[in-house]
């Protein structure tokens, strides 16, 4: 066992801030499974959620020096993790739209790993839904953060998300 | 926050099935920011020499 198991996490970020690996260990150990679940949500494809993941620790490791604890670190790091995967995907999303041509709103995966039912469902959504999905019932924020980070008016998120919810519930009949 | 959309947006996540983590992404992790941390230390301590050298001249 890590002798900073029991450590808060600014409590972690400041021994990691004075070169301690062992306590980005369990900050790893700590928050891995959400970061993983959020990249996995958007590309829907487990190896390159590992990649998207393994982008998202490193960040995390070159920017917390940077962190300021204006926000508790698991909001940071979630929206780190949120804004790369968004980040990686439209720039994924671009490169394909070059290379074929097509009109992409349905985006990359080949959905390997995912059901079948659920596969249809998400496969079906842009981007920038995903991101609204994740931000809002992952990261919890409200309809005016989501609105300052993706740049949209806070009704259209709102109508957005009513929009993704009820369609939601219609597939997987809630 | 609507208690029913959240139900919904579990149900979806339930139904993706998000397959587990393997120790073999934490370690490469690991060694990357190992790495790294090692990197940071060289510069570090280089970057620190000019400082070293002006204060023995002095």
């Amino acid at each position: 066992m890590n002798k900073y198991t029991e450590h808060n996490d600014n409590t972690l970020v400041d021994l990691i801030k004075n070169g301690d690996i062992s306590a980005f260990e369990v900050l790893y150990d700590r928050h891995s499974s959400k970061v993983f679940k959020r990249c996995y949500f958007f590309c829907l494809d487990a190896d390159e959620a590992k990649d998207l993941m393994q982008d998202v620790w490193i960040k995390v490791f070159f920017g917390i020096n940077g962190f300021r604890k204006d926000s508790s670190f698991y909001t940071w790091i979630y929206t780190i993790t949120t804004n790369h995967c968004l980040n990686q995907l439209k720039k994924k999303s671009r490169s394909e739209l070059s290379i074929n041509g097509l009109n992409m709103e349905i985006p990359y995966n080949n959905g390997k790993e995912v059901s079948a039912e659920v596969r249809d469902i998400l496969s079906g959504l842009a981007i920038e839904d995903r991101a609204l999905l994740v931000m809002k019932y992952m990261d919890e924020l409200t309809y005016e953060e989501i609105s300052k980070r993706l740049g949209l008016g806070a009704s259209a998120v709102k109508m957005r998300l009513s929009r993704l919810i009820k369609k939601l519930r219609k597939e997987v009949r809630v | 926050m609507d208690n029913n959309e959240k139900i919904i947006f579990e149900k979806v996540l339930d139904l993706m099935e998000v397959p587990e983590t393997d120790s073999s992404i934490k370690q490469k992790i690991m060694k990357i920011v190992f790495f790294l941390m090692v990197v940071r230390e060289i510069v570090v301590f280089n970057c620190s020499i000019p400082g070293i050298l002006v204060d023995e001249k002095i």
